[in-house]
């Protein structure tokens, strides 16, 4: 007996080792692999301190999670805190789904299996887009169906009761994640406990609750009934991540009922044999390798790569955007836009920007409409930079339909209203910024500024930007374009920005003469020396015009630059003029120049947009 | 003995002064004939004061702005019990049955509201009285309308919304998600401001159409043909039930450097008419010429005639700038204010009429609405253009259809009005306006009375009176409704996802179109209607 006991102390032990091995793993490969605070770049926890707010959430079935999931994740500050919050999570789903097998397995030690929803979360959590009230609905369902299934009446009106309470409770808090406490306590019930009246009600409620409710009481599409907070709109690279976790606790059902039966059992019992140490060890390591295969092999690295990139420009780390201008997954526009805004803002536009890739031209530049619908923050962004507020508050309104009320977008709005004048739509949306915690302090500052004009004409950065919004009014077609640029320098013709971005527009179009045009305008914007790739557009221009004033080309070209140009054309004369054949030395040697790009990179014009309806 | 008769004397006096004292400190102000008067009125939000109000309207609870601990308001009239609200915070909730009694009392009388307030020191001051009229005629008892964010191209939850003016209930007629996100809802418009007969549009979703409710039953009908690709939008009722004018044609999105950011412009649009017993999309050349771009059609209440704005077409709405691109010439289309009349029992068409010249008026004319006694049209002006939302030029205008004169009314604002609605007693009006700030249009009520002259408009009433300072939603196309919606939002999404029926074109529409493409015409040049931006 002694032995026995013994014996079953060591199997806790070598479980619990386990457990530790597995969800400290999670927790390394969340903090130091996943980065999970590009979890809140995906999807912005959207939550105010406001009884409507939460008002709202109550008439949706598993609003009250999602508004609890928005809740904590307030408190998501850094990678650190969020990896251990996550790991607490699986922990939790681990202890609960161990109590659940435990109970339907009679006290037979178990071990691996009921870590595997934690390996599961860890590779839907790795996928960002991966909604966490999924986890929490699902940490709630357990536990009511652990407490449902220990210590439920066993007499059959109160527990049918009791279970059609419960489950209209688990509805209305956790929406179609109800299904997984309806089907495991049906099942329990039915197949283990001989409460079969009850096990039936479950049964018989777990499809008919979401449509009667979707028919009567809530608002929602029958599929979203079904299926809020039970499986997530699929962002993976597979679809099966979208319905794995449902499908995993169903799996296991089957599992510990195929282990019940004794035919089963015998085949198997030379494996139940070993030494429940080894079985731990096997077992770590098979899930560990499953776990790191399949999220491996689901990990989205462009998206992680346009959420890190989106969040370095939000946080102004501009090393961290050209460092990572190497090691673009694919060619897209955005990436191209968010690089040259780092080339910008790092003083290297005109410099430096063919180091960087710029295969697509201008639409890397200025993004076209299709490309700024799908990126309206970074565009938003992009024209509180330029001073253009009128397009600023046009895509953070688009952002703010897609993303909703997240505090950025709150802020970002009521500061073009504060500076268009408009105090009152200013107020409204700083007295929204109140109610998301910890933005109390800052939004008192903005409402004090918002109703004090004399100490907002004051601000320097009020001042700056007023300084470069346009004051006489142009239609604009609501593509991004050359003419913005015009108008933002017809208005301060020190508008930096607005001028380099014009000059880049003028490089990347190959557009030289108009280039040339612009040169005694470094002068007079305080430019002490012309920027590399326009001495370099400047020597293409030259070596192509007869009469080019060579006084012009000695007092404004570095030697260095004109010495690299003569290096390139003698590579070029080299390969007798085979563009083709040259095209892999010039690049080892000189794919940073603009003379690079000219050739070899230039794509064709930009095609005509297409014209938007607004939605009468 | 003396003393302490003395010292009983002293105690029982000096407890009879702190009494009578502490009684004068307690007693309730407006008993008191010593409370001052602060000679000014009360800072109210919303502004309820000096207004004329629906008999049948939900209490007006309002906040009071002004610094104080503690405010006591009594409410009265002629006849009826007042009633005493006491708030620390200013927050003056009215009671819904007292309220309800007062108001049903007292129609055509007086609505007085003396509000006192207590400072720090614990003195009592009175504002001037806030004074009200209540009118003897009801509001229509309902209010739907269209809610979203302050959109510009994309939108996630849209709704069309019933409200009941006698409560604060608000319930969904239909709204987005219940479909799909994409899906824009538009357009809602009932019959003599009744639901047995109305209609609302869908784009995009489940497929753009039409979703008319007649007697309950909801038909889903896709009212795109050859003629018109695009479905109908800015509806009109005629009368009889059978028929619904439409205006067609894409409108052009473009944006501002300053001030107000969005705008529209129309570039090709048509009237057309919808025929419900047959099916049947049709038009005249009086409604679709091409020389001209006619929206926003409204009937008569007797259907004799369809009024409309029409705008001649201008040769081109671009002009080339120095760099090349396009800008638009988007303030030189004004729209004239024109009638046609219709004899029902033939569906013969008379001679077009102009009523309203945008040349001799200044102003481009939209969103003409006849009154339901048929006594007044009232319409919005702007600077230009048939989109005055977004325009602070646009204010309503009255025009009396008995002797042709027309006024600005006096519930204008700085900034912009624009979509109304007539009650079906013809004696109030509900209309948007961003007369708050220049983003967030709101819903305004205001009376009308027999002479066309209309009060000070008040805000539509929540029962948190500082409801609309965080919210961030606009409200648009109120249309006053006397019963509610009663097909439920799961009926029309249940609808919008059946098979919508295609309306057919009149063969004589057809025919002209086949007339028109063998003729060689110089044409207007208008630059094509591109591709709608995926979504």
């Amino acid at each position: 007996m002694n032995l026995h006991n013994k014996n079953r102390k060591f199997d806790k032990i070598f479980v619990w080792i386990q457990e530790c091995i597995i969800l400290l793993a999670c927790f390394f490969y969340l903090y130091l692999y996943v980065h999970p605070v590009l979890i809140l770049e995906a999807l912005p926890p959207v939550f105010l301190l406001d009884a409507n707010f939460f008002n709202g959430f109550l008439q949706i079935p598993g609003g009250m999670i999602d508004w609890f999931s928005a809740f904590i994740m307030q408190f998501w500050f850094s990678d650190f805190v969020i990896a251990l919050f996550l790991t607490f999570c699986f922990w939790i789903i681990t202890y609960l789904t161990r109590k659940w097998i435990e109970t339907q397995m009679e006290g037979r030690p178990i071990h691996t299996i009921h870590l595997l929803p934690a390996g599961l979360l860890l590779v839907l959590q790795s996928q960002y887009y991966f909604p966490f009230s999924i986890t929490m609905a699902l940490i709630i369902n357990l536990t009511i169906l652990n407490l449902f299934i220990r210590w439920a009446p066993k007499q059959q009106a109160l527990r049918m009761a009791l279970g059609l309470i419960v489950s209209v409770f688990l509805f209305w808090v956790t929406g179609g994640a109800f299904l997984i406490f309806m089907i495991l306590c049906g099942v329990s019930d039915l197949f283990y406990r001989k409460q079969i009246a009850n096990g039936l009600l479950l049964f018989i409620l777990s499809p008919v609750l979401p449509y009667a409710a979707s028919a009567t009481i809530f608002l929602v599409p029958l599929k979203e009934a079904y299926l809020h907070n039970l499986v997530f709109e699929i962002v993976t690279n597979y679809w099966i991540n979208a319905y794995i976790l449902p499908v995993l606790f169903l799996v296991i059902l089957i599992i510990i009922s195929l282990a019940k039966i004794p035919v089963l059992q015998k085949l198997f019992g030379k494996v139940s044999k070993l030494a429940l140490i080894w079985k731990c060890a096997v077992g770590t390591l098979l899930l560990t390798g499953a776990t790191l295969l399949w999220g491996q092999k689901s990990y989205n690295r462009t998206a992680q790569f346009i959420l890190q990139l989106n969040r370095d420009v939000k946080e102004n780390q501009w090393m961290g955007v050209l460092e990572l201008a190497n090691h673009w997954p694919s060619v897209k526009p955005l990436f191209s836009f968010q690089t040259n805004i780092a080339c910008y803002q790092s003083g290297i536009l005109l410099d430096r920007m063919f180091a960087y890739p710029q295969p697509l031209g201008t639409l890397g530049l200025l993004m076209d409409f299709d490309w700024c619908s799908a990126s309206p923050e970074p565009t938003s962004n992009f024209y509180w930079m330029l001073g253009l507020i009128t397009e600023s508050q046009h895509w953070t309104h688009e952002a703010f339909e897609q993303k909703g009320y997240t505090p950025g977008l709150l802020k970002r709005l009521g500061m073009i209203y504060m500076l268009k004048g408009d105090n009152e739509a200013a107020k409204k949306y700083f007295l929204n910024l109140k109610n998301v915690p910890f933005h109390e302090k800052t939004t008192e500052d903005l409402l004090r500024l918002n109703e004090n004009p004399s100490a907002l004409a004051q601000d320097p950065e009020v001042n700056y930007i007023r300084s470069l919004m346009p004051v006489n009014n142009i239609a604009l077609t609501g593509n991004s374009s050359l003419l913005q640029l015009e108008i933002l320098l017809n208005r301060n013709p020190k508008n930096k920005m607005a001028f380099e971005y014009m000059i880049a527009y003028h490089l990347l179009t190959g557009n030289l003469l108009e280039l040339m045009n612009h040169i005694p305008d470094f002068k007079a914007l305080g430019y002490t020396q012309l920027p590399v790739h326009v001495q370099e557009a400047m020597l293409v221009v030259a070596s192509q015009t007869p009469n080019f004033n060579v006084n012009m080309l000695y007092s404004m070209v570095f030697r260095n630059t004109y010495e690299r140009f003569v290096a390139y054309q003698q590579i070029l004369q080299k390969f007798q003029g085979n563009i083709s054949a040259a095209k892999q030395e010039l690049q080892n040697q000189f794919g940073d120049t603009y003379w690079f790009y000219l050739m070899y990179v230039r794509p064709g014009s930009r095609p005509p947009e297409e014209q938007h309806e607004y939605p009468h | 003995m003396n003393i302490h008769t003395n010292i009983k004397a002293t105690i029982f006096w000096s407890l009879f002064v702190l009494v009578l004292v502490l009684c004068a400190g307690c007693s309730t102000p407006e008993k008191r004939a010593d409370v001052q008067s602060l000679g000014r009125s009360a800072s109210l939000r919303p502004d309820y004061n000096g207004i004329v109000i629906p008999p049948n309207i939900a209490p007006m609870n309002f906040f009071i702005k002004d610094a104080g601990e503690e405010f006591i308001v009594l409410i009265h009239s002629k006849q009826g019990d007042p009633i005493r609200i006491q708030s620390a915070s200013g927050n003056i909730q009215i009671p819904m049955n007292s309220w309800k009694r007062l108001l049903a009392e007292n129609p055509g009388e007086q609505l007085v509201s003396n509000i006192f307030v207590k400072n720090q020191a614990g003195q009592w001051s009175r504002f001037d009285s806030v004074v009200n009229q209540i009118a003897n005629e009801n509001i229509d008892g309902y209010l739907a309308y269209r809610k979203f964010g302050p959109l510009f191209n994309q939108w996630k939850k849209m709704g069309i919304f019933q409200r009941s003016l006698e409560s604060y209930d608000e319930k969904p007629v239909m709204f987005n998600q219940l479909t799909t996100s994409q899906n824009c809802m538009n357009c809602h418009n009932f019959l003599q401001n009744k639901t047995d007969r109305w209609l609302m549009h869908m784009r995009f979703g489940p497929g753009t159409s039409m979703l008319l409710t007649i007697n309950g039953e909801v038909k889903k009908i896709d009212t795109r043909t050859a003629f018109n690709k695009g479905p109908g939008g800015y509806p009109a009722w005629h009368p009889s039930g059978d028929l619904i004018a439409f205006s067609v044609g894409p409108p052009l999105q473009f944006f501002h450097t300053t001030g107000e950011t969005r705008d529209e412009l129309d570039r090709s649009l048509d009237i057309i008419l919808y025929d419900i017993r047959t099916n049947t999309v049709t038009t005249i050349p009086q409604l679709s010429s091409k020389e001209r771009v006619e929206v926003w059609p409204a009937w008569t209440p007797d259907g004799r005639y369809l009024y409309f704005c029409s705008a001649p077409k201008i040769q081109t709405f671009y002009t080339k700038t120095k760099t090349g691109e396009d800008t638009l010439l988007y303030d030189k289309i004004q729209y004239d204010l024109m009638r046609i009349s219709y004899n029902y029992q033939n569906g013969s068409w008379g001679e077009l009429e102009t009523v309203v010249s945008s040349k001799e008026f200044g102003l481009s004319i939209a969103e003409p609405k006849v009154s339901p006694d048929g006594r007044f049209l009232v319409f919005t002006a702007s600077q230009y253009g048939s989109f005055p939302i977004f325009h602070s030029s646009a204010d309503l205008y009255l025009l009396n259809l008995t002797n042709g004169l027309r006024e600005k009314l006096a519930l204008n604002s700085d900034r912009a009005e624009g979509y109304h609605s007539w009650s079906s007693n013809s004696r109030w009006l509900v209309f948007s306006s961003k007369r708050e700030d220049s983003q967030f249009t709101r819903l305004y009520l205001s009376h009308i009375d027999s002479l066309g002259k209309a009060s000070k408009a008040f805000i539509l009433p929540q029962k948190d009176p500082l409801f609309y300072d965080t919210y961030l939603e606009i409200y648009n196309v109120p249309e006053l409704i006397k019963e509610p919606v009663r097909v439920s939002p799961q009926a029309l999404a249940q609808a919008a996802y059946s098979n919508a029926k295609a309306a057919n074109l009149d063969p004589n529409v057809i025919q002209n179109m086949n007339a028109d493409k063998t003729k060689s015409s110089p044409g207007i040049q208008i630059p094509p209607a591109k591709n709608k931006l995926s979504r």
